[in-house]
């Protein structure tokens, strides 16, 4: 199919239960669907589970669709419900949506040694360690290229929450190298 | 000078934006705004510079994520071949919505590309539009693309903005009816409503049918 049909004609095909269209959408999206979901969960296996099914959700619901937001930002969308669903089922008697949020994510994350790696290494090391909310936010904007409009959409939050959570989640990367010892003279 | 409040506010406003404008994903206002911000500020430059730095190191982090298996890929198409079921050649059911599909992936991305990007602001513009550039005297639409077939009695139709392709799809399937040209500017696809040539109060009614479905349809109007 050509690669030049655009994503929401994509989608009316796929309500038109054609799988051609909907192979077409799957190449075209799913290494960023799977990257995304990769900064969540970290698990590889269990990201590539999620994309999966996410795409398994827009056969079953392209007809569904609705052009308020663009195709890959409803895909994010169903991928961070599902990276959520997935937690909640991993520890349901413990999972707090809220306080999840905030803690920043230490495990199997190796620490961090300046003298062993490069500040552009020590730079991806730090953003590993961040709290998935900021993980998701900083992912969002700088590899997704998404707008703030189109974050607010994905994340369920007001658009200035999205400016100060991408904020709060860039000082809270510069205090992490700091503490590893890269200061970068900001904040 | 001292900075005022009022531009204390402005430059944390404008902070804010940094990252998004390091990925060009500012309106024209607000790129400009920063960017004169920028040009004023060595500080602001010193701290764009951070954000260009993450940023970088952003996109290469996720790329050393990969790419899914094809396992994944088989696992995702052997579910839904399951659910799909057996594919057979039905030509009796490619009505309406086969032909209106073969017709939007006809269509060429600068046409789908010029189509999306006016939708918001046809919206705004909708009544001005539809009343002083494309409604002619006789009250119909004159369109410039090539003429179709003639048989048959036609509507130019704008679809409303939250309505689905499949509701969109079921609508016109209930009446019979059939994107057969379009979007044109302005959103407007050319709708086959009847196989016959209607007279004038017979397709004034069946437009009127049409444009009843708020929820589906945003306007539609007779055309010749």
């Amino acid at each position: 199919m050509n690669d030049t049909v655009p994503d929401e004609v994509l989608i009316a095909r796929i309500a038109a239960r054609d799988q051609a269209a909907m192979k077409a959408l799957y190449l075209r999206h799913q290494t960023r669907t799977y990257r995304f979901l990769r900064r969540l969960v970290k698990s590889a296996e269990l990201a590539e589970d999620l994309t999966g099914d996410v795409f398994l959700d827009v056969w079953r619901q392209a007809g569904q669709y609705e052009a308020r937001s663009s195709v890959s930002t409803w895909l994010l969308s169903i991928a961070r419900f599902k990276a959520l669903s997935s937690f909640r089922r991993k520890a349901p008697e413990t999972f707090d949506p809220e306080t999840a949020e905030e803690i920043a994510d230490e495990s199997d994350t190796p620490e961090i040694s300046l003298q062993k790696v490069s500040k552009a290494k020590a730079l991806r090391l730090c953003i590993e360690r961040l709290s998935r909310e900021h993980r998701e936010v900083i992912d969002l904007v700088y590899y997704h290229e998404k707008k703030i409009d189109e974050i607010s959409i994905i994340l369920g939050v007001p658009e200035n929450t999205v400016k100060t959570r991408m904020f709060y989640a860039r000082k809270r990367l510069s205090e992490i190298l700091r503490e590893a010892g890269l200061d970068r003279g900001w904040p | 000078m001292a900075m005022s409040a009022r531009d204390d506010e402005k430059m944390d406003e404008i902070e804010l934006l940094l990252p998004w404008r390091a990925t060009g994903a500012l309106s024209a206002e607000e790129t400009r705004r920063v960017d004169a911000a920028l040009a004023a500020d060595a500080e602001l430059r010193r701290k764009y510079d951070l954000v260009q730095e993450e940023m970088a190191e952003s996109v290469l982090a996720a790329e050393e994520f990969g790419a899914p298996s094809t396992r994944a890929r088989d696992r995702l198409f052997a579910a839904i071949e399951a659910e799909a079921g057996p594919q057979v050649a039905q030509p009796s059911a490619r009505g309406w919505r086969a032909r209106a599909l073969d017709f939007f992936g006809s269509l060429t991305p600068g046409a789908i590309a010029w189509s999306a990007a006016t939708a918001a602001l046809v919206i705004v513009l909708q009544g001005a539009v539809l009343t002083r550039s494309l409604v002619t005297s006789s009250g119909t639409f004159h369109t410039a693309s090539a003429p179709e077939s003639r048989d048959g009695s036609f509507a130019l139709v704008a679809f409303a903005p939250d309505a689905t392709a499949q509701q969109i799809g079921e609508f016109l399937a209930a009446r019979g009816a059939s994107i057969v040209d379009g979007p044109k500017p302005g959103g407007l696809y050319r709708v086959k409503i009847s196989a016959t040539r209607l007279d004038s109060d017979a397709l004034k009614a069946a437009v009127a049918t049409l444009a009843a479905r708020r929820e589906i349809v945003r306007m539609a109007v007779a055309s010749e």
